[in-house]
């Protein structure tokens, strides 16, 4: 390569460098961007395969003037060798980023910009620049142009231009493209893509040789069709997607991309331009069934209107005839629909203040409504046009958002709802779960959080059968595939992931589990589990636990039943935690082997509960006792038994012997060698005490005698 | 035997008062009261030899004695003052369990409580729910672009006929509609639930929960909305915050706004004393959510009636608003469900 004096010897393998083109290069020594870090570095000399370049040609984001790394940056034809870039390149611009929303694709463009501001903006006034209307100049060629889905393609204006020059589009367009994130091509494709951030309207031009036929239609692709797009991948189409066809094939995606084949190359010298309107919902579904966005279809998914072909092709004949040549030879055809006319909306400006809670001044309403376009007629109630390129606005409703935007939102008074505080019942649930996490925090336990969506693996490893679980269609992936149909799985695998740092671990969650329910909505059961593991057993400490809570909770008459029937292979359920009849929850250690696919090789006590079944039953009653005015007498008893009697079934018949006796509390159980065999011990203390008088000795031993006399009756017991 | 005891209460109370220290009461304790030779003990030892009566209170008699001289003790001692007491204050209590609160629902109580100090009551909505309510209600017919914005999530099970499919819900707003169709106004409520969208990273977890609150009765207006935010963010963060209101779009609202609040490391200058530009919020605000006028579609789907009533209502992220009051820095907010207890128990 030279720079005008002398040549350099550079190695470059960017995939669109060509012999003839000037391009930006960068000597030795030179200061270049480093892509990775934001940062730069220092051109040094360095051997490519074997031949040692000495300086660079450049991409737009090495020189920090625009952010494609695709290819070699190729200037006009014009440039002059060996120039600094910024004396030629005009870099000093200020580049606004502006958020425009979903619903105003009128905004989506500089000029639509402008005209917004112009709008907004107190005296702003907009220029529009003037496009002289193109005419047909030199011998006409053919070129049919026929719409057959004319709902899904409202507008079709299309151009051929003959004579062109393909080539790299001047410095002030280039730039223009790159500092709107687009990377200049040609002059012809620069053009559709300036216009395009210009007005806000997709063009496309395709190299009239290329159409079979010389023919253009608008149909819907045909079984089996596929089509190469210009990002060199082939698309296969469904017969739902809207194609541009020549007399033989599709040539483009309508309003998402065009073809390869048809595409303006250097070696094209006449061109069609296509400046149409395309349905927005044929189009994203389209493009979301491709996988295939582009700046074309984010535009036109957006919904534009069929009125703003006109400018759009006008403006690209202009800059066309202005910078690659050419002279038009075919008529404009414009195929299309009656353009739709702004709906009126009929609007009571009260309810601008009736939305707002301010008053906004008639005059001042209409004259925001006019800077935007929109024609106001009528005296008291106005009848309210928006100008075409806003289908956005419907109803009374989107008047109001225009006034209120151009009022100014910082502008409102801050002000608290005035009304009347509706006064309703506080959901039962939600505070019975405060009350359960308030407790159980104070009992030291942390509260964990755990994703509602878990893996298949979880669940195997509890022994769940996926089955039982609703699962996602579109899961983020494996490890979010079911929604949990139980919160222990969570739980274990929370405790597992701590258990190297923390042997002893008081957990729990409270939060909705899923179960599939056919045809309707899942149930979401709101559950609070809990986990307490240490080196030893803690049965009983997490029975007290569960037992206090619920107590405190207001639950009386609670029961704890041996459940023989839920042991599995995953737990070994100790107790069914039952009132009356309802069972409320589950008690019990996890065995080892599933504890150890989870790393963990001590006891683990699980216990789940099933708020749905306690929310009727907790009741936090506040009820006074009379503190008693006379003595307790206390009395231990231990009795030799069947160890098969169970601590409630011997408390059951001391309780009821004798209104005096008032309670009987667990002192010991125990069995050992020392016991006949099948024998355990159990003591206990028993209370006495009447409410008029203190109880003589000869009272309880009359009473105690016969707790005595039931006990060996009953369970045959020696009392020791 | 009694009356050794009683000669023997007699000399322990004078050697008690007499004690000028800490030291000599101890020296006094131990003479006395010491379990191997202590003076007591010793006469103790004798009782055994009694006869039964005698022994009972002669026994009755030592407790009283021992405990008058311990009562002296301990007076005296007090009188000496704690730094003469060999008690060691620096070693560490016995440290009771303690639990811990899981900083979302803490975020939660807080956000809850702000609410319901002026009027508005906590309500619970499905989180799994029909594609009616998260979507067509809510003013997003099937195919309406806006619902590709949220990346929801899909149960995989045959759509209903009229409601469609079931989605795990991508924001709290199907409570709204939900609300509305329980036919009580007015309505003042919190709607606090988790949320799913198909996105994880540092600032997104697939699972989160979201606050909805909503409004409706007659005569609501904007500036309700505003002075609701405005009540909320001074609550929320501290009332020398302020807050910014942007023009936006959201389908089920009308007008419709975001919220800005501005930047409490840089004082909402967007740079640092240093002249560094703030690395939290770059310009001096920070996005909190979005909120508007509930829109008469949105209305009409939940039976009641635009020309009577209005409402306003806003739906905003519970973690990232307790992460940006908060000032913890989290780096990565999948911390938050990732339940490593030397997390969980830092709070
Ligand atoms: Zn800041």
């Amino acid at each position: 390569m030279t720079d005008g004096k002398i040549e350099h010897e550079v190695v470059c393998g960017a995939p669109n460098i060509e012999v003839g083109q000037i391009v930006p290069f960068a000597p030795l020594g030179a200061t270049l961007r480093d892509m990775k870090t934001g940062g730069s570095w220092t051109l040094t000399a360095a051997k490519i395969r074997g031949v040692e370049s000495r300086g660079m040609l450049c991409a737009t984001d090495e020189l920090g003037v625009g952010d494609d790394h695709s290819g070699i940056w190729v200037l006009p034809s014009g440039t002059p060798l060996g120039a600094a870039l910024e004396k030629v390149y005009p870099a000093d611009d200020v580049i606004f980023h502006v958020e425009v929303t979903g619903n105003r694709p009128d905004c989506m463009s500089v000029f639509g910009t402008a005209r917004e501001a112009a709008a907004v903006v107190p005296k702003a006034k907009l220029q529009q620049q003037k496009v002289v209307p193109p005419k047909m100049q030199g011998t006409e060629v053919p070129l049919t142009v026929k719409v057959a889905e004319s709902r899904l393609c409202p507008r079709y204006q299309a151009v051929v231009i003959d004579g062109v020059r393909v080539g790299p589009s001047p410095l002030w367009l280039q730039q223009r493209l790159i500092s709107a994130g687009n990377r200049p091509i040609n002059n012809v494709v620069d053009i559709t893509n300036y216009i395009r951030l210009e007005y806000g309207n997709p063009l496309h031009v395709f190299d009239y040789r290329a159409l079979a036929g010389n023919a253009i239609v608008v149909r819907r692709a045909k079984a089996g069709e596929k089509l190469t797009a210009l990002d060199e991948k082939t698309y296969p189409l469904a017969v739902t997607d809207l194609v541009i066809a020549d007399a033989k094939k599709p040539v483009a995606i309508a309003g998402v991309m065009g073809g390869q084949d048809s595409a303006a190359t250097a070696a094209t010298t006449t061109i069609v331009y296509e400046v149409a309107n395309f349905d927005p919902v044929a189009v994203r579904k389209t493009s979301r069934r491709l996988a295939l966005l582009s700046e074309s279809s984010l535009l036109f998914e957006k919904g534009l209107p069929p009125q703003a072909t006109d400018a759009a092709l006008r403006r690209a004949l202009e800059l066309t005839l202005q910078i690659c040549g050419g002279h038009i030879v075919s008529p404009v055809y414009d195929v299309k629909r009656p353009l739709p006319r702004p709906k009126t909306v009929p609007f009571d400006p009260v309810q601008i203040t009736r939305t707002l809670g301010v008053t906004v001044a008639r005059a001042a309403a209409k004259t925001m409504l006019q800077r935007l376009g929109f024609v106001v007629a009528g005296a008291k109630t106005w009848r309210v046009t928006p100008p075409w390129w806003r289908s956005d606005v419907l109803a009374a409703h989107d008047v109001v958002e225009e006034v209120s935007r151009l009022y100014g939102y910082h502008r409102l008074p801050a002000q608290l709802p005035a009304g009347r505080i509706p006064v309703r019942q506080p959901d039962i649930l939600l505070g019975l779960q405060t009350r359960i996490r308030d407790w159980l925090i104070g009992q030291g336990f942390t509260e964990i959080q755990s994703y509602s969506l878990v893996s298949g693996k979880l669940l195997e490893l509890i022994g769940l059968p996926t089955a039982v679980a609703l699962r996602v269609a579109n899961p983020l992936s494996a490890e979010f595939e079911y929604l949990r149909p139980t919160l222990s799985a969570s739980l274990l695998s929370v405790a597992g992931q701590n258990i190297k740092r923390f042997a002893r671990q008081r957990l729990f969650e409270l939060a909705n589990i899923y179960h599939p329910k056919s045809g309707g909505l899942p149930d979401e059961l709101p559950m609070l589990a809990l986990a307490m593991t240490d080196r030893t057993d803690d049965f009983f400490a997490a029975k007290g636990v569960v037992e206090m809570m619920l107590l405190q909770l207001g639950v009386r008459g609670l029961r704890f039943v041996p459940d023989a029937a839920g042991i599995n292979e995953f737990w070994q359920p100790r107790a069914q935690i039952s009132v009356g009849s309802t069972t409320i929850g589950r008690l019990g250690p996890v065995t080892p082997q599933v504890l150890e696919r989870f790393g963990i090789r001590q006891p683990l006590i699980l216990c789940g509960l099933d708020l749905t079944a306690l929310v009727p039953l907790a009741h936090p009653v506040l009820e006074y006792r009379q503190i008693p005015s006379f003595p307790v007498s206390e009395q231990d008893l231990a009795a030799v038994l069947d160890a098969k009697i169970s601590w409630q079934q011997f408390r059951s018949a001391i309780v009821g012997i004798h209104p005096l006796v008032r309670q009987v509390t667990f002192l010991s159980a125990y069995r050992d060698a020392k016991l006949p065999p099948g024998k355990k011990s159990i003591a206990c203390r028993i209370e006495f005490r009447a409410d008029d008088r203190t109880l003589s000795s000869g009272e309880v031993d009359g009473i105690l005698g016969k707790v005595k006399e039931k006990l060996q009756q009953q369970f045959a017991a020696t009392i020791r | 035997m009694e009356q050794a005891l009683q000669q023997l209460r007699q000399d322990a109370e004078a050697r008690v008062a007499a004690a000028r220290d800490a030291a000599a009461l101890r020296q006094v304790e131990i003479e006395y009261l010491g379990r191997g030779d202590g003076k007591l003990t010793v006469l103790l030892a004798g009782l055994p030899g009694l006869p039964l009566e005698q022994r009972k209170s002669a026994g009755q008699l030592a407790n009283e004695v021992k405990a008058a001289i311990i009562t002296r003790l301990n007076e005296r001692r007090a009188t000496f003052g704690q730094a003469e007491s060999d008690l060691d204050v620096t070693q560490p209590g016995i440290a009771p369990q303690v639990g811990h609160r899981h900083l979302v629902t803490q975020a939660i109580d807080e956000i809850t409580a702000i609410f319901e100090r002026i009027g508005f009551q906590r309500s619970r909505h499905s989180e799994v729910d029909w594609e009616h309510y998260a979507f067509a209600a809510l003013n997003m017919p099937a195919d309406h672009p806006a619902r590709d914005e949220w990346e929801t999530f899909f149960v995989d099970a045959e759509p209903h006929s009229k409601l469609g499919r079931r989605v795990l819900t991508p924001h709290t707003s199907n409570g709204q509609v939900r609300e509305m169709e329980q036919r009580r106004l007015p309505i003042r409520m919190v709607n606090i639930g988790k949320c799913y969208r198909r996105q994880i990273d540092v600032s997104h977890v697939p699972m989160f929960y979201q606050f909805e609150g909503l409004v409706v009765d007659e005569g609501i207006t904007m500036a309700h909305l505003v002075g609701t935010l405005d009540y909320f963010a001074k609550a929320f963060f501290g009332p020398d915050r302020k807050i910014r209101i942007r023009p936006y779009h959201f389908q089920f609202t009308e007008p419709s706004i975001e919220i800005d609040i501005n930047c409490a490391v840089c004082g909402g200058r967007g740079q640092l004393a240093d002249g560094k530009i703030c690395r939290l919020c770059k310009q001096g605000w920070l996005e909190l959510g979005g909120a508007g006028m509930v829109h008469p579609n949105v209305l009409k789907a939940g039976k009641v009636d635009p020309k009577k009533y209005s409402g306003f209502a806003f739906g905003w992220g519970v973690e990232r608003c307790f992460l940006m009051k908060s000032g913890l820095q989290i780096p990565d907010i999948r911390m938050l469900y990732e339940n490593d207890l030397r997390f969980l128990q830092q709070f």
